[in-house]
């Protein structure tokens, strides 16, 4: 075989993968996700959201995964340690966020090397011994001195941000070898795709990135709030909106229940709190009733004709009425028809006319919808590069996962570009679609050919923390 | 049933060494025996036979399974270590590995820090994957070269060495390079921070305006590249005469990059992408309309087009290809021509009355002057008479035809009409042959010398329907020519006995002789009557032939006459064959 030049593209079959144990960690805003590279999905999913619980006057608990977060204590604080806006620090408080990401790796992953089985966590059989606390680790050896690490980040961060991961990971974790790639870029690999435009809809942000070879066009990202933390909001305007103002009462506070017919007064009996637990504990497990509500009720308006006010006109009305109803129960057994509302929270994406707003939560700004994320994001691209974008649109994100979802985006798109072919690529299979970024970075990061690009340790100590901007462009 | 341990002890045999040895002994032979299947029915088992049950009966009593039994070594797989040898820092990397023949080192290896604890002590071998790491080449050149040959004017020399990094550190992916631009100094608009700038970003305020890399478009910074490449290229082979094919293949082609031609063609591109639904819409409207007028118009033609080949007169064809014919050398493409012409309208109306008398005709003409064209004289004549004779007879049936051909047409492609024709094929070399034949051998033989005395081959090697015409003359002439000499041999028969008798009378008259001399005159009489009947007819027909009438023609001058229409028809049907040799 003659050796490859910059000529010449290697043959079909002599990719390859060739797997060194490296570990993706994909950390979004309301889950971090993380496993080995070569493999279909992360083998573990934990909530980026962390409890805070005060022990005593100066000793504070942290405590990770999911397991230990939905325990109705006293004083537990529920946090989260990623910045909900769209600025490029996405991080807020990197201290926690790196003892989370960790714990998200070595609680099912890698644990440290060479411990003794009995406190490395992994065969406790308490659930609560999950949240090891993580502190005990620091003089231990280095968690994850044997495998390199992939790191997904969003599309738009600062040098800072990313200096910062190459620092945790590399000088506090001991990673031998560390690379960070943009979640969108991957999550474009994940579709097969090294030119695409991906629409992310994540919890915090809505990110439109356009990959070209393989590489960021950053000049590109869009990035905008309207996301399914956005859609939490909208569907709590709306119940707080309503002619009988429905009651959002999560799963902890209800002892049991007794069915009652559409529309009723629920008779649950409640249970009582001698001390009730945090503001933020009932708002992150009312997050997750708002979670169940997205997945099983909340649609996008598919049919022809627009929404007027977020309302469907009369004749959408008929057009409803043949299709099944959508009724929602709450923990506490209170249920109703949601058919005709069902369109409504989810409108404010592409519609910013449509969203529902109050006194706290203003209109958000047209710009902010994903056909204009869209539409802005082409136009700061090469025009000759905008129609094969448009070809290949990737729809990821767990948000994305709003039923008719890609059929509304394909008709906004259509409607605003009639000339080149738009094409949307959006893998039916959930897993695949929530985790895409991770499974992009599966894929990279098990390819032989990805050896060279890895940051080692090495270099990272001969060039400083700077060589990741040089390195992942 | 007694066992052995019983039978020892009847026999008083010591039972304790030999217990052990025994079940040394016994072991051995247990394993041979074939496995019981337990758990079920004997009877049932033995329906089975010999041959092993269709389903695998596993016996439900046991608790665990014997050891598994493989009959192949796993491989030993290790976990290796590694380096690229892209890597400048030469990471270890360890991965999954077959094990290869154990190799005996005892240098324990420490490429540098990052050696992974290594219980490996092998070096680590070389990623295959290296030969991938490919770099493209930029041009590179020094500062005088530089100053002499690459300034320019918005150029400074940094921001095209930044360029050419940039365009190396990105493999020449232009859409990223301009995407990643971003030379601080031409940068001349402060900077905004990127954050607030895309989020508040007003939607449409990028769409069209040029990109804002520092100012400079893709076009520009492309423009330059090559600008550069080309003249490095140009100063590093010699100009542009000492270069290669290749060479100068690329160096054209970088020469002619116009950065203005580029911009208005991305733009007219974009243009299109951008139209809004309505223009697409009707576009492809307008698209399908077009394509329905197209083939509403095609039909119409081809309806139109019929009527008119119905209407026109064969003689436009006709001449139109006769003109042809006589400017070309050749008529043979010509009538070809004329062919597949008139047989696709023939085929175009298959289904209505076969009235063309002409394409019937030329249906056999393609065929003919393929074979003159490749085969003898003889075998032309014969195709010849082939087609000649088919014409007739196929071009029977319409009594009346409807295009009326030229005189001259009608000779050239043969076209003949006919009161009424028998049936069947006849060839006409058969009807020369006929010709010949007389009622009688004699008459026969007269014939045939009167023919080889005019020089008429036996064969007659072309027999057209002219030739054959011609023939049938002569034939006819040579008969009158063979009656009349009979009687004129007669008559001077007559003639030289009425003079003898004469002579003797005169002397001396005889009244014996009286008789004969009436008989003789009646005789002459009716053959006078037959010879005048017949000159009549001759006269009319050929008066050169029998321009003698009762008067005693040398041989000479009747050979002659008959010489002179010989010449004649051979020139004829040398013209002839000429002419269907040219077809
Ligand atoms: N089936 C679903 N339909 C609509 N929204 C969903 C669905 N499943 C999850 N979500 C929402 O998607 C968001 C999480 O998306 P994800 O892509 O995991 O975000 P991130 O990458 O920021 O962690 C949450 O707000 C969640 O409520």
């Amino acid at each position: 075989m003659s050796t490859p030049n910059q000529f010449t593209v290697p043959n079909a079959t002599e990719y390859g993968g060739d797997e060194v144990s490296a570990i993706v960690l994909d950390p979004g805003y309301s889950t971090t996700r993380a496993g080995f590279a070569g493999e279909d999905v992360p083998k573990s999913v934990v909530p980026t959201y962390y409890g805070v619980l005060n022990k005593s006057e100066n000793e504070v608990e942290l405590l990770f995964g999911e397991n230990s977060l939905h325990n109705p204590v006293p004083s537990l604080e529920i946090r989260n340690p990623l910045l909900s806006d769209c600025s490029e620090d996405w991080v807020e408080d990197w201290e926690t966020a790196s003892k989370l990401w960790e714990y998200s790796i070595t609680s099912r992953l890698a644990g440290r090397r060479s411990t003794d089985p009995k406190n490395n966590g992994l065969n406790d059989p308490n659930d609560d011994a999950m949240d090891v606390d993580v502190d005990a680790m620091d003089d231990a050896e280095k968690a994850l001195e044997d495998n390199p690490l992939l790191m997904t980040e969003p599309s738009r961060t600062s040098s800072k941000t990313r200096e910062r991961a190459i620092e945790t990971a590399i000088e506090g974790w001991g990673v031998p070898a560390f690379w960070l790639g943009r979640s969108g870029v991957l999550a474009a690999f994940s579709a097969g795709k090294s030119n695409a435009l991906v629409v992310d809809v994540g919890a915090s942000t809505t990110t439109v990135t356009p990959v070209i070879d393989g590489m960021l066009l950053k000049k590109g990202v869009r990035v905008s709030p309207l996301a399914g933390n956005f859609v939490s909001q909208q569907i709590r305007l709306m119940f707080a909106s309503s002619q009988t103002p429905v009651s959002l009462t999560p799963h902890y506070m209800v002892l049991s229940k007794a069915p009652v017919e559409v529309g009723q007064p629920s008779q649950a009996v409640y249970r009582k709190f001698a001390k009730p637990p945090t503001e933020s504990f009932r708002r992150w497990e009312e997050e997750r009733v708002l979670t169940e509500f997205k997945e099983s009720v909340v649609q996008l308006w598919g049919e022809s004709g627009r929404l007027s006010n977020g309302v469907p006109l009369s004749l959408s009305e008929d057009f409803f009425k043949d299709k099944s109803k959508r009724i929602f129960e709450m923990p506490d057994g209170w249920n109703q028809d949601f058919t005709l509302d069902s369109v409504r929270p989810a409108e404010g994406l592409f519609d910013e006319k449509a969203a529902l707003v109050d006194s706290d939560h203003p209109r958000p700004q047209p710009e902010h919808t994903i056909p204009n994320l869209i539409k802005s994001a082409l136009g700061s691209c090469d025009t000759e590069v905008r129609p094969l974008l448009m070809n290949n649109v990737v729809v990821v994100g767990a948000g994305s996962l709003t039923q008719y979802f890609v059929k509304r985006l394909e008709q906004e798109l259509v409607a605003m570009y009639a000339g080149p072919r738009v094409r949307i690529y959006a893998s039916g299979n959930t897993v695949e679609r929530k985790y895409a970024s991770w499974i992009g970075g599966s894929i990279l990061g098990s390819l032989g050919t990805f050896h060279q690009m890895w940051i080692s340790k090495k270099e990272y100590e001969e060039h400083g923390a700077n060589i990741v901007e040089k390195r992942c462009k | 049933m007694a066992s052995r341990k019983d039978v020892q002890d009847i026999m008083g045999l010591p039972a304790g060494d030999n217990a052990v040895k025994s079940a040394a002994l016994r072991r051995p032979k247990a394993l041979p025996a074939q496995k019981r299947v337990t758990g079920i029915n004997r009877e049932i088992l033995a329906l089975h036979g010999d041959r092993a049950p269709p389903i695998s009966i596993v016996d439900s009593k046991k608790t665990y399974r014997g050891k598994l039994h493989r009959d192949y070594r796993p491989s030993k797989w290790e976990r290796r270590a590694f380096i690229n040898p892209a890597r400048t820092d030469g990471l270890v990397l360890r991965h999954w590995q077959q094990r290869k023949a154990p190799k005996p080192t005892n240098d324990a290896m420490d490429v540098d820090g990052q050696t992974v604890e290594g219980q490996d002590p092998d070096q680590p071998e070389e990623s295959k994957f290296a030969k991938y790491n490919v770099e493209v080449t930029v041009p590179t050149y020094d500062d005088a070269t530089y100053d002499q040959y690459l300034q320019s004017e918005d150029w400074s020399k940094e921001e095209t060495d930044y360029m050419l990094n940039l365009v190396q550190e990105y493999n020449q992916r232009w859409p990223v390079i301009i995407d990643r631009y971003d030379f601080p100094k031409s940068n001349s608009s402060p900077k905004r921070s990127r954050n607030s700038d895309a989020l508040a970003r007003p939607q449409d305020r990028d769409m069209d305006d040029a990109e804002e890399s520092g100012g400079r478009t893709l076009e520009d910074i492309k423009a330059r590249y090559y600008d550069i490449y080309a003249k490095t290229m140009s100063i590093s082979t010699g100009g542009p005469f000492n270069m290669n094919e290749a060479e100068f293949q690329l160096h054209e082609m970088l020469m002619k990059y116009d950065p203005e031609t580029e911009r208005t063609r991305k733009n007219l591109a974009w243009m299109l992408c951008k139209r809004p639904a309505e223009e697409v819409r009707e576009e492809e409207y307008l698209l399908s309309e077009l394509q329905r007028i197209m083939m509403t118009a095609q039909r119409f033609e081809a309806e139109r087009a019929e009527v008119r080949q119905r209407l026109e007169p064969v003689n436009a064809l006709g001449s139109a290809a006769g003109t042809t014919a006589a400017a070309t050398a050749s008529s043979y493409t010509a009538l070809n021509q004329l062919y597949t012409q008139l047989a696709t309208q023939d085929r175009n109306r298959k289904a209505r009355h076969r009235l063309s008398l002409a394409s019937t005709d030329l249906a056999n003409s393609p065929a003919m002057p393929s074979a003159g064209l490749a085969t003898p004289t003889t075998a032309t004549g014969h195709r010849d008479s082939i087609g000649g004779s088919g014409t007739k007879k196929g071009a029977a049936p319409p009594p009346q035809p409807v295009r009326q051909l030229s005189p001259r047409d009608e000779a050239r492609f043969g076209v003949t009409t006919h009161e009424r024709l028998q049936s069947g094929v006849s060839f006409r070399t058969d009807k020369v042959v006929k010709l010949r034949q007389a009622k009688s051998q004699i008459q026969t033989q007269k014939i045939g010398a009167a023919l080889t005395e005019l020089g008429v081959p036996e064969l007659i090697s072309l027999p057209t329907a002219r030739v054959v015409e011609a023939f049938e003359g002569l034939v006819q002439r040579v008969i009158k020519l063979i009656e009349s000499r009979k009687v004129v041999e007669k008559e001077e028969n007559e003639v030289r006995v009425q003079a003898a008798l004469h002579k003797e009378l005169v002397p001396g008259d005889k009244e014996g002789t009286e008789a004969p001399e009436g008989e003789a005159t009646g005789e002459k009489e009716k053959e006078k009557e037959n010879g005048n009947k017949t000159e009549a007819e001759g006269g009319m027909e050929a008066p050169p032939a029998v321009g003698g009438g009762e008067e005693i023609r040398p041989p000479s001058s009747k050979g002659n006459a008959h010489k002179r229409s010989a010449s004649v028809l051979s020139a004829a049907s040398a013209a002839s064959s000429k002419r269907s040799r040219k077809r």
